[in-house]
């Protein structure tokens, strides 16, 4: 009568001691997971060494568990082409690891139980596990960014794809190397630069300067210097020309470009050794993959702007 | 009877602190997830200032996040009991000139459950990479 008492007051501690301190475990191995994953993924970049990084990066982040007393031992770091798998162990990367965009991060922790095992050991009989092992699991990607509202630069060259009648289909975007191109709309009826003129449909513009959303000067200011637009965009959408000429764009411009110091650097990583202030990576002259603002390579092989997301 | 007695220390104590782990664990929980929310917002708030010391607008929401698990500050009420945005703490750290990683934490705080109080320092605490648009005006932009 005693004992059985006892095993169900131990029940009770079990609940709440060492299943409350699961539940505390498990949100804790999550938030590694996802953290980790999140910083791996950044840094996959289409090689072997990237992949190496990569795993150093999603455990290095540095978070703990047990009330922020231990360290995560055991992790596993695994790298896929996609959501689904099939997933790759880190440790023999493969190499070219191009398309590897998909890191998912396995958090393990043992939780050592105090009054479970009574309860454990009196239903079963047998002697009862001391610990248990909760995990986290998280999975994070590099994923094409079709929508922006923050972080493009709200000039550009017209694109001459095939919808608007342009002749440069197989280019990147529709550009030429080596071809000079009007930064701005120019006003009705000129054209500036030689590549401009397979293109017709911009001096229907009128004089539109390049910008949208707002022709009031600081908001343009704004919107060149901080790379903030009043519009979200999605990849493939016309954008709208908004007429007004304003003087401030051409010191706006200046200015932004001035936050570049590096401008001779042509490839990735000569471009991110120079030492870069300010936000320099955002202004550089290499295209390519390339992941939102943390300055990553990116891992697929279709040139375009990333972004790391979880996704599981 | 005088077993009830004895009995009866035992089973208080055993009951007591049943009530006091299971609610401290259950506030601590609560932190660790409202900590990792604030975290994972601050990782995707577009980041204005170009110093790791964050813009007035970036830490408030942040901290609001933590806090009140709105960043806008509409809806008060506390995650944890009496919890207030200034028990949160943000660091932000900066690689190349660019912020790298947020990391956001419970400065200081103290569970009270009833027969017992528990004073967290520093913890939770969780650091996540920063991934937002860094767009440098230093100034706050919303």
């Amino acid at each position: 009568m005693m004992g059985v008492c006892a095993v169900v007051v131990f029940g009770c501690l079990g609940l709440a001691v060492d299943i409350g301190r699961m539940y505390i475990s498990k949100n804790e191995a999550q938030a590694y997971a996802d953290a980790g994953a999140l910083a791996g993924a950044l840094v996959l970049d289409g090689t072997s060494t990237g992949v190496t990084n990569a795993s150093t990066a999603a455990t290095s982040v540095g978070n703990t568990w047990n009330f922020d007393t231990k360290s995560f031992n055991g992790t596993t770091v695994e790298i896929a082409t996609s959501s689904a798998g099939p997933w790759t162990s880190v440790s023999s990367p493969p190499s070219p690891a191009t398309n590897y965009t998909y890191l998912r991060v396995t958090a393990t922790a043992r939780v050592s139980l105090y009054f479970m095992p009574v309860v454990t050991a009196f239903a079963s009989g047998s002697s009862p596990a001391l610990s248990t092992t909760v995990t986290g699991r998280a999975v994070a990607a590099q994923l094409p960014l079709t929508t922006s509202n923050v972080g493009a630069f709200p000039f550009s060259p017209i694109a001459f794809d095939g919808s608007t009648g342009g002749s440069n289909t197989s280019s990147p975007w529709g550009f030429v190397a080596g071809q000079q191109y009007t930064i701005r709309y120019p006003a009705n009826g000129s054209s500036e630069c030689t590549g401009d003129t397979v293109d017709s449909s911009h001096t229907t513009i009128g004089s539109a300067r390049g910008y949208w959303g707002d022709n009031s000067a600081a908001v343009i200011s704004q919107q060149v210097q901080g790379s903030l637009q009043e519009e979200g965009l999605t990849v493939g959408e016309v954008l709208p020309g908004v007429g007004g000429a304003k003087t401030t764009i051409a010191t706006d411009i200046v200015d932004r470009v001035d936050q570049d110091g590096d401008t001779t650097d042509d490839t990735y990583s000569a471009y991110t050794s120079y030492g870069h202030t300010g936000n320099s990576i955002w202004s550089a002259i290499y295209i390519g993959a390339g992941i939102q603002n943390n300055g990553g390579q990116g891992a697929s092989s279709t040139p375009g702007s990333y972004q790391v997301k979880l996704v599981q | 009877m005088i077993e009830f007695a004895l009995g009866s220390f035992v089973l208080m104590g055993a009951l007591t602190g049943t009530f006091q782990f299971g609610y401290t664990f259950y506030v601590y929980n609560n932190l660790v997830t409202a900590v990792n929310n604030g975290a994972k917002y601050a990782s995707l708030r577009s980041y204005e200032m170009t110093s790791s010391t964050p813009s007035p607008c970036f830490k408030t929401a942040v901290q609001d996040m933590v806090a009140y698990g709105d960043p806008t500050g509409t809806n008060t009420t506390p995650v944890a009991p009496s919890l207030t945005p200034s028990d949160v703490s943000l660091a932000v750290t900066f690689t190349n000139g660019v912020p790298s990683a947020m990391t956001v934490g419970i400065s200081s705080y103290t569970i009270y459950s009833v027969f017992a109080s528990i004073t967290l320092s520093n913890k939770p605490i969780v650091t996540y990479p920063y991934l937002g648009p860094y767009s440098p005006t230093d100034s706050c932009t919303q």
